[in-house]
Protein backbone atom coordinates (compact mmCIF):
# COMPACT_ATOMS: atom_id res chain seq x y z
CA UNK A 1 0.00 0.00 0.00
CA UNK A 2 2.31 2.75 1.10
CA UNK A 3 4.62 1.99 -2.13
CA UNK A 4 1.06 2.42 -3.86
CA UNK A 5 1.53 5.79 -2.60
CA UNK A 6 5.08 6.43 -3.37
CA UNK A 7 4.05 5.93 -7.08
CA UNK A 8 1.53 8.42 -6.50
CA UNK A 9 3.90 10.85 -5.23
CA UNK A 10 6.48 10.34 -8.05
CA UNK A 11 4.11 10.76 -10.37
CA UNK A 12 2.79 13.69 -8.94
CA UNK A 13 6.61 15.54 -8.55
CA UNK A 14 6.91 14.69 -12.17
CA UNK A 15 4.09 16.35 -13.65
CA UNK A 16 1.42 18.74 -12.22
CA UNK A 17 -1.76 17.01 -10.73
CA UNK A 18 -4.21 15.96 -12.62
CA UNK A 19 -7.76 15.76 -11.79
CA UNK A 20 -9.04 13.30 -14.04
CA UNK A 21 -6.50 11.21 -16.26
CA UNK A 22 -8.15 8.43 -18.71
CA UNK A 23 -4.84 7.20 -18.83
CA UNK A 24 -3.96 6.93 -15.05
CA UNK A 25 -6.82 4.05 -13.87
CA UNK A 26 -5.34 2.20 -16.73
CA UNK A 27 -1.67 2.84 -15.28
CA UNK A 28 -2.16 2.43 -11.95
CA UNK A 29 -4.46 -1.20 -12.94
CA UNK A 30 -1.25 -2.11 -14.55
CA UNK A 31 0.74 -1.31 -11.94
CA UNK A 32 -1.00 -3.11 -9.56
CA UNK A 33 -1.33 -5.99 -11.87
CA UNK A 34 2.52 -5.83 -11.87
CA UNK A 35 3.32 -5.66 -8.33
CA UNK A 36 0.53 -8.93 -7.85
CA UNK A 37 2.36 -10.42 -10.25
CA UNK A 38 6.14 -9.80 -8.35
CA UNK A 39 4.56 -11.16 -5.00
CA UNK A 40 3.28 -14.17 -6.12
CA UNK A 41 6.45 -14.86 -7.78
CA UNK A 42 8.15 -14.21 -4.95
CA UNK A 43 6.18 -16.14 -2.44
CA UNK A 44 6.07 -19.20 -5.04
CA UNK A 45 9.86 -18.99 -4.83
CA UNK A 46 10.08 -18.23 -1.25
CA UNK A 47 7.41 -21.14 -0.96
CA UNK A 48 9.14 -23.56 -3.51
CA UNK A 49 12.56 -22.76 -2.18
CA UNK A 50 12.81 -25.98 0.07
CA UNK A 51 11.70 -28.08 -3.53
CA UNK A 52 14.81 -27.03 -5.01
CA UNK A 53 16.40 -29.56 -2.18
CA UNK A 54 14.38 -32.25 -3.11
CA UNK A 55 16.37 -33.84 -5.59
CA UNK A 56 14.62 -37.00 -5.63
CA UNK A 57 11.13 -36.42 -6.10
CA UNK A 58 8.72 -40.02 -6.70
CA UNK A 59 8.11 -40.97 -9.86
CA UNK A 60 4.71 -40.58 -11.72
CA UNK A 61 4.75 -44.40 -11.52
CA UNK A 62 5.33 -44.28 -8.07
CA UNK A 63 2.86 -41.54 -7.10
CA UNK A 64 0.43 -43.99 -9.15
CA UNK A 65 2.39 -47.19 -7.77
CA UNK A 66 -0.30 -50.23 -7.03
CA UNK A 67 -0.61 -52.01 -4.04
CA UNK A 68 2.60 -54.02 -2.83
CA UNK A 69 1.08 -57.51 -3.83
CA UNK A 70 0.31 -56.22 -7.01
CA UNK A 71 3.99 -54.36 -8.24
CA UNK A 72 6.15 -55.76 -11.11
CA UNK A 73 9.80 -56.42 -10.25
CA UNK A 74 10.45 -53.75 -12.25
CA UNK A 75 8.39 -50.97 -10.15
CA UNK A 76 9.50 -52.59 -6.92
CA UNK A 77 12.98 -52.10 -7.95
CA UNK A 78 12.59 -48.34 -8.75
CA UNK A 79 11.06 -47.98 -5.15
CA UNK A 80 13.95 -50.27 -3.08
CA UNK A 81 16.29 -47.76 -5.03
CA UNK A 82 14.68 -44.69 -4.50
CA UNK A 83 14.92 -45.26 -0.49
CA UNK A 84 18.30 -45.74 -0.61
CA UNK A 85 18.76 -42.58 -2.31
CA UNK A 86 16.58 -41.31 0.17
CA UNK A 87 18.30 -42.63 3.15
CA UNK A 88 21.70 -41.39 1.57
CA UNK A 89 19.91 -37.65 1.39
CA UNK A 90 18.39 -37.56 4.28
CA UNK A 91 20.60 -39.98 6.73
CA UNK A 92 23.85 -39.53 5.25
CA UNK A 93 24.49 -43.56 4.82
CA UNK A 94 24.86 -45.91 2.14
CA UNK A 95 22.31 -48.93 2.90
CA UNK A 96 20.76 -52.13 0.55
CA UNK A 97 17.11 -52.14 1.23
CA UNK A 98 15.98 -55.61 -0.53
CA UNK A 99 12.51 -56.99 -0.61
CA UNK A 100 13.10 -60.57 0.20
CA UNK A 101 10.37 -63.06 -0.18
CA UNK A 102 8.63 -65.40 1.66
CA UNK A 103 10.24 -69.15 1.25
CA UNK A 104 8.09 -72.29 0.03
CA UNK A 105 7.00 -74.61 2.95
CA UNK A 106 7.99 -72.14 5.43
CA UNK A 107 5.72 -70.62 8.63
CA UNK A 108 7.41 -68.72 11.40
CA UNK A 109 6.78 -69.16 15.05
CA UNK A 110 8.61 -68.24 18.14
CA UNK A 111 8.74 -70.11 21.24
CA UNK A 112 10.49 -68.46 24.57
CA UNK A 113 10.97 -70.37 27.45
CA UNK A 114 9.72 -68.11 30.62
CA UNK A 115 11.76 -70.33 33.12
CA UNK A 116 15.43 -68.93 31.32
CA UNK A 117 14.03 -65.44 30.30
CA UNK A 118 16.05 -63.16 33.42
CA UNK A 119 14.55 -60.05 32.15
CA UNK A 120 18.41 -58.71 30.71
CA UNK A 121 16.66 -56.87 27.98
CA UNK A 122 19.11 -57.28 25.77
CA UNK A 123 17.07 -58.95 23.43
CA UNK A 124 15.15 -55.08 22.98
CA UNK A 125 18.45 -53.29 22.40
CA UNK A 126 19.61 -56.13 19.82
CA UNK A 127 16.01 -55.50 18.17
CA UNK A 128 16.27 -51.53 18.32
CA UNK A 129 19.97 -52.08 16.37
CA UNK A 130 18.55 -54.23 13.89
CA UNK A 131 15.59 -52.18 13.37
CA UNK A 132 17.03 -48.59 12.93
CA UNK A 133 14.85 -47.84 16.32
CA UNK A 134 16.35 -44.25 17.32
CA UNK A 135 18.52 -45.53 20.16
CA UNK A 136 16.82 -42.45 22.37
CA UNK A 137 13.55 -43.26 22.23
CA UNK A 138 13.22 -46.76 24.26
CA UNK A 139 9.77 -46.85 23.88
CA UNK A 140 9.65 -47.89 20.03
CA UNK A 141 11.35 -50.84 21.17
CA UNK A 142 9.33 -53.48 19.42
CA UNK A 143 10.31 -55.61 22.51
CA UNK A 144 8.82 -55.09 26.12
CA UNK A 145 9.77 -57.44 28.79
CA UNK A 146 7.35 -57.22 31.41
CA UNK A 147 8.09 -58.68 35.11
CA UNK A 148 5.53 -60.68 36.52
CA UNK A 149 5.27 -61.95 40.48
CA UNK A 150 5.09 -65.68 40.22
CA UNK A 151 2.27 -67.51 40.27
CA UNK A 152 -0.07 -65.79 37.88
CA UNK A 153 -0.35 -65.17 34.08
CA UNK A 154 -2.05 -62.08 34.95
CA UNK A 155 -0.96 -58.91 32.63
CA UNK A 156 -2.00 -56.68 34.52
CA UNK A 157 -0.17 -57.19 37.51
CA UNK A 158 3.16 -56.61 34.86
CA UNK A 159 5.34 -54.04 35.27
CA UNK A 160 7.84 -53.08 32.15
CA UNK A 161 9.12 -50.16 33.43
CA UNK A 162 11.58 -51.75 36.11
CA UNK A 163 14.73 -50.70 36.31
CA UNK A 164 16.88 -53.08 39.21
CA UNK A 165 20.50 -52.97 39.66
CA UNK A 166 20.69 -56.70 38.88
CA UNK A 167 18.18 -59.08 37.47
CA UNK A 168 16.62 -61.53 37.97
CA UNK A 169 14.22 -60.04 41.12
CA UNK A 170 13.12 -62.49 43.46
CA UNK A 171 9.68 -63.90 43.09
CA UNK A 172 9.43 -62.12 39.57
CA UNK A 173 9.50 -63.83 36.17
CA UNK A 174 9.93 -61.86 33.05
CA UNK A 175 7.86 -62.06 29.84
CA UNK A 176 8.88 -60.25 26.56
CA UNK A 177 6.04 -59.50 24.76
CA UNK A 178 6.22 -58.32 20.92
CA UNK A 179 3.73 -58.32 18.18
CA UNK A 180 2.49 -61.87 18.01
CA UNK A 181 2.12 -62.45 14.50
CA UNK A 182 -1.54 -64.01 14.84
CA UNK A 183 -2.97 -66.13 12.32
CA UNK A 184 -6.44 -64.17 13.17
CA UNK A 185 -5.01 -60.38 13.51
CA UNK A 186 -7.17 -57.60 14.49
CA UNK A 187 -5.14 -55.18 13.37
CA UNK A 188 -4.76 -56.21 9.45
CA UNK A 189 -8.67 -56.28 9.66
CA UNK A 190 -9.48 -52.33 10.80
CA UNK A 191 -6.76 -51.43 8.37
CA UNK A 192 -8.71 -49.26 6.15
CA UNK A 193 -6.02 -49.24 2.91
CA UNK A 194 -4.93 -52.66 3.08
CA UNK A 195 -1.65 -51.34 4.19
CA UNK A 196 -0.99 -54.28 6.92
CA UNK A 197 -1.37 -57.98 6.08
CA UNK A 198 -0.33 -61.40 6.32
CA UNK A 199 2.45 -62.74 4.29
CA UNK A 200 2.45 -66.44 3.78
CA UNK A 201 5.27 -67.06 5.73
CA UNK A 202 2.68 -66.04 8.83
CA UNK A 203 4.39 -62.62 9.50
CA UNK A 204 1.99 -59.83 9.87
CA UNK A 205 3.96 -56.56 7.43
CA UNK A 206 3.23 -53.08 7.18
CA UNK A 207 4.00 -51.07 3.70
CA UNK A 208 4.96 -48.19 5.47
CA UNK A 209 4.62 -46.23 2.23
CA UNK A 210 1.13 -47.29 1.81
CA UNK A 211 -0.03 -46.74 5.34
CA UNK A 212 -1.90 -43.61 5.32
CA UNK A 213 -1.56 -43.13 9.11
CA UNK A 214 -4.92 -43.38 10.72
CA UNK A 215 -3.63 -45.57 13.94
CA UNK A 216 -6.64 -48.14 13.88
CA UNK A 217 -4.24 -50.75 13.70
CA UNK A 218 -2.88 -49.54 17.18
CA UNK A 219 -6.09 -49.50 19.08
CA UNK A 220 -7.09 -53.05 17.79
CA UNK A 221 -4.05 -54.96 18.70
CA UNK A 222 -4.81 -56.61 21.79
CA UNK A 223 -1.02 -56.68 22.70
CA UNK A 224 0.18 -53.29 22.33
CA UNK A 225 2.59 -54.27 20.05
CA UNK A 226 2.32 -51.50 17.72
CA UNK A 227 4.12 -48.21 18.35
CA UNK A 228 3.50 -45.24 15.75
CA UNK A 229 6.28 -42.64 14.65
CA UNK A 230 4.82 -39.49 16.21
CA UNK A 231 8.16 -37.75 14.84
CA UNK A 232 10.84 -38.38 12.14
CA UNK A 233 13.10 -41.00 13.39
CA UNK A 234 16.94 -39.27 14.10
CA UNK A 235 19.33 -41.64 13.64
CA UNK A 236 23.06 -41.03 13.03
CA UNK A 237 24.59 -42.90 10.12
CA UNK A 238 26.61 -44.92 12.36
CA UNK A 239 23.65 -46.48 14.16
CA UNK A 240 22.52 -47.27 11.06
CA UNK A 241 21.87 -51.15 10.21
CA UNK A 242 22.52 -50.82 6.50
CA UNK A 243 21.04 -54.42 5.68
CA UNK A 244 17.35 -53.00 5.06
CA UNK A 245 14.14 -54.72 4.18
CA UNK A 246 11.38 -52.67 2.45
CA UNK A 247 8.69 -54.87 4.72
CA UNK A 248 10.74 -55.04 7.48
CA UNK A 249 13.51 -52.35 8.74
CA UNK A 250 13.72 -49.78 6.35
CA UNK A 251 13.62 -46.53 8.05
CA UNK A 252 10.12 -45.27 8.43
CA UNK A 253 8.68 -41.88 7.71
CA UNK A 254 6.71 -40.24 9.85
CA UNK A 255 3.34 -41.03 10.27
CA UNK A 256 3.01 -45.27 9.99
CA UNK A 257 3.19 -47.35 12.92
CA UNK A 258 5.95 -49.89 13.21
CA UNK A 259 6.26 -53.30 14.91
CA UNK A 260 8.07 -56.37 15.25
CA UNK A 261 7.71 -58.23 11.99
CA UNK A 262 10.23 -60.91 13.07
CA UNK A 263 13.00 -59.89 11.29
CA UNK A 264 11.45 -60.61 8.09
CA UNK A 265 14.94 -59.23 6.10
CA UNK A 266 17.29 -62.06 8.18
CA UNK A 267 15.07 -64.77 8.53
CA UNK A 268 13.74 -64.76 5.00
CA UNK A 269 17.38 -65.50 4.42
CA UNK A 270 18.08 -68.26 6.62
CA UNK A 271 19.12 -66.20 9.79
CA UNK A 272 17.92 -65.99 13.33
CA UNK A 273 16.27 -63.31 14.64
CA UNK A 274 18.67 -60.35 15.86
CA UNK A 275 16.84 -60.55 19.73
CA UNK A 276 17.36 -64.76 19.64
CA UNK A 277 21.05 -64.52 18.17
CA UNK A 278 21.90 -61.97 21.96
CA UNK A 279 19.43 -64.11 24.14
CA UNK A 280 22.42 -64.31 26.76
CA UNK A 281 20.19 -67.36 28.69
CA UNK A 282 18.98 -68.80 25.50
CA UNK A 283 15.03 -68.50 26.11
CA UNK A 284 13.89 -67.98 22.81
CA UNK A 285 13.49 -70.68 19.61
CA UNK A 286 12.81 -69.71 16.55
CA UNK A 287 11.85 -72.17 13.36
CA UNK A 288 9.94 -73.24 10.79
CA UNK A 289 6.50 -74.56 12.52
CA UNK A 290 6.00 -76.81 9.38
CA UNK A 291 8.97 -78.57 9.49
CA UNK A 292 8.07 -81.83 11.49
CA UNK A 293 11.17 -81.99 12.93
CA UNK A 294 12.35 -78.64 14.32
CA UNK A 295 12.63 -76.94 17.04
CA UNK A 296 8.77 -75.71 17.14
CA UNK A 297 7.86 -79.17 16.66
CA UNK A 298 9.61 -80.57 19.34
CA UNK A 299 8.69 -77.84 21.56
CA UNK A 300 4.43 -77.87 20.70
CA UNK A 301 5.14 -82.20 21.18
CA UNK A 302 7.21 -82.14 24.67
CA UNK A 303 6.34 -79.05 26.69
CA UNK A 304 2.84 -77.25 27.53
CA UNK A 305 2.61 -73.89 25.95
CA UNK A 306 0.94 -71.09 26.39
CA UNK A 307 -0.56 -68.54 24.08
CA UNK A 308 -1.24 -64.95 25.30
CA UNK A 309 -5.02 -63.62 25.56
CA UNK A 310 -6.14 -66.77 24.15
CA UNK A 311 -9.42 -64.78 24.74
CA UNK A 312 -9.06 -62.41 22.16
CA UNK A 313 -9.10 -65.59 19.73
CA UNK A 314 -6.27 -64.09 17.36
CA UNK A 315 -4.05 -67.59 17.59
CA UNK A 316 -1.09 -66.32 17.93
CA UNK A 317 2.04 -67.83 16.37
CA UNK A 318 4.01 -67.04 19.53
CA UNK A 319 4.24 -69.50 22.35
CA UNK A 320 5.33 -69.43 26.29
CA UNK A 321 6.42 -72.54 28.30
CA UNK A 322 7.78 -72.80 31.21
CA UNK A 323 9.92 -75.57 32.12
CA UNK A 324 12.08 -77.22 35.35
CA UNK B 1 -11.33 -2.23 -7.27
CA UNK B 2 -11.12 -3.78 -3.76
CA UNK B 3 -12.61 -6.96 -4.44
CA UNK B 4 -10.07 -7.79 -7.24
CA UNK B 5 -6.92 -7.66 -4.76
CA UNK B 6 -8.83 -9.38 -2.51
CA UNK B 7 -9.79 -12.18 -4.65
CA UNK B 8 -5.90 -12.51 -5.61
CA UNK B 9 -5.20 -12.64 -2.09
CA UNK B 10 -7.39 -15.41 -1.53
CA UNK B 11 -5.44 -17.35 -4.65
CA UNK B 12 -2.27 -16.16 -3.54
CA UNK B 13 -2.92 -17.67 -0.02
CA UNK B 14 -4.81 -21.24 -1.79
CA UNK B 15 -1.91 -21.23 -3.83
CA UNK B 16 1.15 -20.86 -0.69
CA UNK B 17 -0.94 -22.98 1.44
CA UNK B 18 -1.08 -25.51 -1.03
CA UNK B 19 2.64 -25.44 -1.29
CA UNK B 20 3.91 -25.34 1.92
CA UNK B 21 1.19 -28.90 2.03
CA UNK B 22 3.41 -30.12 -1.14
CA UNK B 23 6.91 -29.08 0.15
CA UNK B 24 6.30 -30.18 3.91
CA UNK B 25 4.70 -33.53 2.87
CA UNK B 26 7.51 -34.39 0.87
CA UNK B 27 10.61 -32.60 2.16
CA UNK B 28 12.37 -33.52 5.32
CA UNK B 29 13.14 -30.90 7.92
CA UNK B 30 16.58 -31.36 8.52
CA UNK B 31 19.15 -30.03 5.71
CA UNK B 32 19.74 -32.13 2.53
CA UNK B 33 23.24 -33.25 2.63
CA UNK B 34 24.48 -32.77 -0.89
CA UNK B 35 28.29 -34.31 -1.29
CA UNK B 36 27.71 -38.11 -2.07
CA UNK B 37 31.50 -38.51 -0.60
CA UNK B 38 30.30 -37.76 2.97
CA UNK B 39 28.05 -41.04 2.95
CA UNK B 40 28.54 -43.11 5.79
CA UNK B 41 28.84 -46.43 4.58
CA UNK B 42 29.16 -49.04 7.65
CA UNK B 43 30.67 -52.64 7.06
CA UNK B 44 27.69 -55.17 8.57
CA UNK B 45 29.78 -58.63 7.18
CA UNK B 46 30.81 -59.19 10.62
CA UNK B 47 27.35 -58.72 12.19
CA UNK B 48 26.17 -55.66 13.91
CA UNK B 49 25.23 -57.43 17.08
CA UNK B 50 27.52 -58.45 20.20
CA UNK B 51 26.98 -62.17 20.38
CA UNK B 52 29.81 -63.41 22.65
CA UNK B 53 28.18 -65.86 24.48
CA UNK B 54 28.28 -65.31 28.28
CA UNK B 55 31.51 -66.57 29.24
CA UNK B 56 33.09 -66.02 25.89
CA UNK B 57 34.86 -68.78 23.96
CA UNK B 58 36.10 -71.75 25.97
CA UNK B 59 38.92 -74.08 24.74
CA UNK B 60 39.86 -77.20 26.01
CA UNK B 61 40.11 -77.60 30.12
CA UNK B 62 42.71 -75.13 31.16
CA UNK B 63 43.91 -73.12 34.12
CA UNK B 64 43.15 -69.52 33.42
CA UNK B 65 45.51 -67.28 34.80
CA UNK B 66 45.25 -63.14 33.55
CA UNK B 67 44.67 -64.31 30.14
CA UNK B 68 47.07 -67.01 30.10
CA UNK B 69 45.92 -70.55 29.88
CA UNK B 70 47.95 -73.31 31.63
CA UNK B 71 47.61 -77.47 30.77
CA UNK B 72 46.43 -79.15 34.04
CA UNK B 73 49.08 -81.72 33.22
CA UNK B 74 51.53 -79.22 34.14
CA UNK B 75 51.22 -79.24 37.41
CA UNK B 76 49.41 -82.43 38.14
CA UNK B 77 50.27 -86.04 37.17
CA UNK B 78 47.06 -86.98 38.27
CA UNK B 79 45.55 -85.81 41.94
CA UNK B 80 45.71 -87.62 45.49
CA UNK B 81 44.97 -86.95 48.70
CA UNK B 82 42.25 -85.02 49.88
CA UNK B 83 39.67 -84.47 47.62
CA UNK B 84 37.38 -82.65 48.92
CA UNK B 85 36.42 -78.32 48.68
CA UNK B 86 38.94 -77.88 51.94
CA UNK B 87 41.88 -78.75 49.70
CA UNK B 88 41.42 -76.31 47.08
CA UNK B 89 44.11 -73.83 48.13
CA UNK B 90 46.77 -71.97 45.76
CA UNK B 91 46.05 -71.51 42.27
CA UNK B 92 42.50 -72.69 42.52
CA UNK B 93 41.34 -70.89 45.36
CA UNK B 94 38.90 -68.26 43.34
CA UNK B 95 36.76 -71.26 42.24
CA UNK B 96 33.25 -70.97 43.89
CA UNK B 97 31.58 -73.91 44.57
CA UNK B 98 27.59 -73.91 43.93
CA UNK B 99 26.89 -77.24 41.95
CA UNK B 100 24.79 -78.27 43.88
CA UNK B 101 25.94 -81.60 45.58
CA UNK B 102 28.37 -82.22 43.17
CA UNK B 103 31.22 -80.81 45.13
CA UNK B 104 33.85 -83.55 44.47
CA UNK B 105 36.62 -82.28 42.13
CA UNK B 106 36.67 -86.14 40.37
CA UNK B 107 33.12 -86.29 40.17
CA UNK B 108 34.11 -84.90 36.86
CA UNK B 109 38.11 -84.28 36.55
CA UNK B 110 39.75 -87.54 35.37
CA UNK B 111 42.11 -89.08 38.80
CA UNK B 112 44.53 -90.13 36.69
CA UNK B 113 45.03 -87.51 33.42
CA UNK B 114 44.25 -84.22 34.50
CA UNK B 115 43.59 -83.32 30.96
CA UNK B 116 40.45 -84.60 30.39
CA UNK B 117 37.17 -85.12 32.32
CA UNK B 118 36.16 -88.86 33.97
CA UNK B 119 33.42 -90.58 32.44
CA UNK B 120 31.25 -93.30 33.56
CA UNK B 121 33.35 -96.37 34.46
CA UNK B 122 36.64 -94.69 34.80
CA UNK B 123 36.64 -93.90 30.84
CA UNK B 124 37.79 -90.45 30.01
CA UNK B 125 36.14 -87.78 28.25
CA UNK B 126 38.54 -85.63 25.70
CA UNK B 127 38.81 -81.85 27.44
CA UNK B 128 37.44 -80.19 24.45
CA UNK B 129 34.18 -81.47 24.94
CA UNK B 130 33.35 -80.47 28.31
CA UNK B 131 29.19 -81.25 26.85
CA UNK B 132 29.51 -85.00 26.97
CA UNK B 133 30.36 -84.99 30.98
CA UNK B 134 27.91 -82.48 31.84
CA UNK B 135 25.20 -85.17 29.76
CA UNK B 136 26.61 -87.64 32.11
CA UNK B 137 24.27 -85.97 35.19
CA UNK B 138 21.76 -83.83 32.85
CA UNK B 139 20.27 -86.10 30.60
CA UNK B 140 17.12 -84.24 29.59
CA UNK B 141 19.06 -80.98 29.22
CA UNK B 142 21.46 -82.73 27.07
CA UNK B 143 18.52 -84.08 24.84
CA UNK B 144 16.87 -80.64 24.27
CA UNK B 145 19.90 -79.07 23.67
CA UNK B 146 20.64 -81.69 20.66
CA UNK B 147 17.24 -80.50 19.41
CA UNK B 148 18.12 -76.85 20.03
CA UNK B 149 15.68 -75.96 22.40
CA UNK B 150 17.87 -75.64 25.17
CA UNK B 151 20.62 -73.33 24.98
CA UNK B 152 21.42 -70.35 22.65
CA UNK B 153 21.37 -71.20 19.28
CA UNK B 154 23.45 -68.54 16.56
CA UNK B 155 23.34 -67.63 12.83
CA UNK B 156 20.86 -69.79 10.75
CA UNK B 157 17.63 -71.16 11.84
CA UNK B 158 17.76 -72.95 8.62
CA UNK B 159 20.19 -75.41 7.30
CA UNK B 160 19.56 -75.02 3.78
CA UNK B 161 20.87 -71.33 4.08
CA UNK B 162 24.12 -72.26 6.84
CA UNK B 163 25.15 -73.56 9.37
CA UNK B 164 23.20 -73.26 13.58
CA UNK B 165 25.84 -72.99 16.23
CA UNK B 166 24.63 -75.05 19.52
CA UNK B 167 26.17 -73.01 22.17
CA UNK B 168 28.78 -75.36 24.35
CA UNK B 169 27.28 -75.73 27.92
CA UNK B 170 30.39 -74.04 29.66
CA UNK B 171 29.87 -71.14 27.27
CA UNK B 172 26.87 -69.94 29.26
CA UNK B 173 27.34 -71.79 32.39
CA UNK B 174 30.25 -72.12 34.78
CA UNK B 175 30.86 -75.90 36.01
CA UNK B 176 31.24 -74.99 39.33
CA UNK B 177 28.13 -72.80 39.93
CA UNK B 178 26.38 -73.33 36.59
CA UNK B 179 23.62 -70.98 38.24
CA UNK B 180 23.43 -67.51 35.47
CA UNK B 181 25.05 -65.14 37.25
CA UNK B 182 22.93 -62.08 37.88
CA UNK B 183 23.31 -58.98 35.80
CA UNK B 184 22.56 -55.14 34.72
CA UNK B 185 19.57 -55.03 32.72
CA UNK B 186 19.16 -52.58 29.96
CA UNK B 187 17.19 -49.06 30.36
CA UNK B 188 13.44 -49.19 30.59
CA UNK B 189 11.45 -47.75 27.87
CA UNK B 190 9.75 -44.67 28.93
CA UNK B 191 6.05 -44.32 29.59
CA UNK B 192 3.80 -43.16 26.81
CA UNK B 193 0.38 -42.03 26.79
CA UNK B 194 -0.59 -45.79 25.47
CA UNK B 195 0.98 -47.65 28.65
CA UNK B 196 -0.86 -48.22 31.48
CA UNK B 197 0.35 -48.09 34.73
CA UNK B 198 1.03 -51.44 36.85
CA UNK B 199 -0.85 -52.22 39.39
CA UNK B 200 0.81 -51.24 42.85
CA UNK B 201 2.28 -48.16 41.31
CA UNK B 202 2.42 -45.84 43.80
CA UNK B 203 2.26 -42.38 41.62
CA UNK B 204 -0.71 -44.13 39.97
CA UNK B 205 -3.06 -44.84 42.96
CA UNK B 206 -5.66 -42.18 44.30
CA UNK B 207 -4.61 -40.13 47.31
CA UNK B 208 -0.58 -40.93 46.36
Amino acid sequence: MSREHDEHKDSRGAQPPRTTDPNSSGRRTFLKAGLGTAVALSTGAFVAEPLRGLKDSPTLHELLRKHYTKLTPDLMDQVLRRIERQVAANYCAKVRVNDPKPLDGVEYAYCLNLSRCNGSRRCVTACMRENNIPPDHPEMAYIRVIEMPNDTLDLEDGNPLYAHETIPDQGKFYLPMSCQQCRQPPCTKVCPTHATWTEPDGVTVIDYNWCIGCRCCLAACPYEARRFNWTRPEIRPEQINPDMGYLSNQIRPRGVPEKCHFCLHRTRLGKNPACMEVCPTGARVFGNILDPNGKIQYILKNKRVYILKAEAHTFPRFYYFFEK
Amino acid sequence: MSRIPRIKNILYRCAAALCSALVFSACPSSPAPDAAASLYERDVSAGIHDITPLRGERGPLRLHVDDDAFECSGCHDGFSGDLSEAAIEGEHKNIVFAHGRNLLCLNCHHPENSDVYLDHGGGEIPGDQPTLLCAKCHGPHYREWEHGVHGRVNHFWDARFGPEKNLDCIQCHDPHHPRIPEMKPEPPPVLTRFDHPAKGDSAHEPGA
